[in-house]
């Protein structure tokens, strides 16, 4: 038996499609998203990860240090399930 | 076995083609269905590459295969948490998707590029959370946790490459903020415990375990100074210089460590196991719960015999030996080789249960029993009495001299033994074949002060000789007792087997000693000589015979002298190095520094030596 553990991924084509569903895309090709960790500006290049807080999508930079931040492991982010 | 594979794989793809291949596919699935994303990704890179065809099946395989690869290879098999854990890919399409819908929910950004080396990283580190030591993450500092991460990310570049060190270094390891200078000294820290193979192995597995404790007992307090107390420990260890003494042991409550390096030595040729054996044992007495045993290429055989000893003989639960990469030290400076790895953990109630072995068994001092040898190396051996183990020094395994514990004993064998003392706190038990009965000195007469008999050599400790007298007791005849006419130290072998008259000159019953020394020669009139020799005479001398410890000359007096090498030394040039330079025949300038008239020995020095004093 194995554990399975999915990790929600979203391509560079997809990134509108869902920003859109949070009418963020206006506000990115704008330029007025930060990084929701350390508030760099947020532009289509440089969103590494996305998190849904309640009924909003809190975008987060490429760093590595945001994305450590981003899946901090004390909210719920993955599924992880037996095979 | 690989190799044999191959070559069948390569005969199936000549004589099937297409089909073959379609063969070996359907088998290596069949063999690990988990091979799938790996075997997708191979075949859809070159559409991939080449026409950007199925991007998102080719990311999801190559990032899944390569992420769970790196699990499954360096963390499975020590952190429980990764144990069989495979990662997956879920695209995130649309904006109607459910996930969409789950606060808290994480979505990485995968890019569509040529190399996948940043997404297998992005990717690895938001699994890592889950997979590295979970339990413990809450009860540790920030940035312990990011250096820890960062390890194990520059882990996975190494797997994937010397390309991928670029893009770890550009995206993971590129800070300009200097408040976290303590990230970048664990991570170092860290590195350098990885390069030695111990970062997983035993850090990661020792965070592991007391994360999952403290989540069961349901403790919350702050780990973060035990655990960088455990890396400082492991980093002494993993720096150590050859030779170097080191505390292999942490007890402080939270981590119980002990560690065991297994060396083949000339200590290891002349103890064996006996020591390694005793050394698991200590460990417990002092409250390890993990023991490990490591040992270094030269040492692989020893580690396996450990292996079995620990578990057939001491009854402990040993895990399999794992060989792992890493760096050794060789004399222009440090080179890719391999450690071998085995944990014992530690039962709560094995010191209870020895100590119940041993109390249950009745034992006192005086009582007989028997034990098999389970090994024997030169100097003691290692006995098994129902279970319990028990070391027997040489010395302890008869009444008279012998230069090898193989004489005595054979591996694999029983012997009757008698208990000398029980030690129950500490478990010990020790034992001898030094029977009341067979003590020479109670069953044979001993020689007497100033008797001259005759021994026969059988042996020497240094440059004192050991002879027996009647076949029973033990005489030794101490190098100051050897008159240098009688016996030259390079042919003290020769005498082995040999008669030879000696005098008795001290018998201590309490230290249980003969003491004797050989008659003085009588090629010349010692006594009429005597007379002449006072320090501070000069004499010319024929060198005789030349050793390492000096250089036996005959003085023109027609007496033996002995020069030592300390005075060769200290005459500078070409006798510095006497052994090379002097030769049998050659006259040398000599003064007497003292008389030793009883052992009829000459101690000489240098004219020249005399000369430099004064200068």
């Amino acid at each position: 038996m194995s554990n399975k553990i999915e990790l929600p991924a979203v391509k560079d084509d997809d990134l509108r499609v869902i920003l859109d569903r949070f009418a963020l895309s206006s506000r990115v090709d704008a330029g007025e998203m930060t990084c929701s960790n350390c508030n760099c500006h947020i532009g289509w290049e440089n969103i590494g990860v996305m998190r849904v807080a309640g009924h909003q999508l809190l975008l987060f930079c490429d760093n590595h240090e945001c994305i450590e931040v981003a899946t901090m492991k004390d909210v719920r982010s993955f599924g992880v399930s037996d095979d | 076995m690989g190799f044999l594979m191959i070559e069948g794989a390569v005969k199936i793809l000549e004589q099937y083609g297409l089909l073959g291949a379609l063969l070996i596919v359907i088998f290596l699935l069949i063999q690990d269905a988990e091979r799938i994303p790996k075997i997708e990704a191979y075949i859809l890179k070159p559409t991939f590459r080449l026409f950007r065809w199925f991007p998102r099946r080719f990311i999801a395989s190559k990032v899944a295969s390569v992420s769970t690869g790196f699990i499954t290879t360096h963390l499975s098999k020590f952190v429980e948490s990764a144990n069989n854990l495979k990662v997956r890919i879920k695209w995130v399409v649309s904006a109607t998707d459910p996930i969409l819908d789950q606060d808290g929910t994480v979505i990485i950004r995968l890019r569509e590029e040529d190399d996948q080396t940043r997404n297998v990283l992005v990717a690895t580190q938001a699994v890592l959370p889950y997979v590295a030591c979970p339990s413990i993450r809450k009860n540790i500092d920030k940035s312990i946790e990011e250096a820890i991460d960062l390890t194990l990310l520059r882990k996975l570049a190494d797997d994937i490459g010397n390309h991928a060190f670029p893009v770890f270094d550009k995206h993971f390891l590129q800070r300009e903020d200097i408040d976290k200078k303590m990230v970048v000294d664990l991570f170092a820290k860290l590195v350098v415990l990885d390069k030695k193979g111990v970062f997983v192995s035993i850090f990661l597995h020792e965070l592991d375990v007391l994360g999952a404790k403290m989540r069961a007992d349901g403790k919350e307090e702050d780990l973060s100074e035990a655990v960088v107390s455990l890396l400082e420990f492991l980093l002494r260890i993993a720096s150590r210089k050859v030779g170097e003494e080191n505390d292999l042991l942490h007890c402080n409550g939270f981590f119980n460590v002990g560690i065991i390096l297994l060396a083949k030595s000339s200590r290891m040729n002349a103890d064996g196991l006996g020591p390694y054996l005793r050394r698991v044992q200590i460990n417990i007495l002092e409250g390890c719960k993990t023991i490990y045993l490591i040992s270094y290429p030269l040492s692989f055989g020893l580690m396996k015999q450990m292996h079995e000893h620990v578990s057939d003989s001491l009854q402990l639960s040993i895990g399999k030996i794992r060989r792992l990469k890493a760096l050794g030290k060789t004399e222009e400076g440090s080179k890719e080789s391999h450690i071998e790895i085995a944990r014992i953990d530690v039962s709560g109630s094995y010191k209870e249960r020895e100590h119940d072995k041993l109390e249950s068994l009745g034992l006192e001092a005086g009582t007989l029993v028997d034990a098999i040898v389970i090994d024997v190396a030169k100097e003691q051996i290692v006995v098994d009495l129902n279970g319990i183990i028990s070391i027997v020094p040489k010395k302890h395994l008869a009444w008279n001299y012998h230069l090898d514990c193989g004489d005595t004993v054979e591996e694999g064998k029983t012997y009757q033994f008698i208990v000398d003392d029980i030690d129950l706190d500490r478990g010990k038990l020790f034992l001898s074949r030094k029977f009341p009965y067979s003590d020479p000195w109670k069953i044979s007469t001993l020689p007497e002060e100033n008797d001259t008999v005759t021994v026969s050599v059988i042996g020497a400790v240094g440059h004192d000789l050991i002879g027996r007298y009647n076949d029973t007791i033990d005489i030794i005849i101490p190098d100051e007792c050897i008159p240098w006419p009688a016996i030259n130290y390079s042919e003290l072998n020769d005498l082995f087997g040999e008669s030879l008259e000696v005098i008795i000159t001290n018998i201590d019953s309490d230290e249980r000693k003969v003491i004797a020394s050989v008659p003085l020669t009588d090629d010349v009139n010692w006594e009429e000589a005597f007379k002449n020799l006072t320090p501070g005479k000069l004499f010319r001398a024929t060198v005789e015979d030349i050793t390492v410890n000096g250089v036996k000359v005959r003085l023109d007096n027609g007496l033996i002298g002995y020069i030592p090498k300390e005075a060769m030394i200290k005459a500078g040039f070409e006798y510095v190095d006497y052994q090379s330079n002097l030769v049998a025949g050659q006259v040398l300038d000599v003064v007497i520094s003292k008389v030793n008239r009883k052992n009829q020995r000459i101690t000489l020095n240098l004219q020249r030596n005399l000369r430099i004093n004064s200068a």
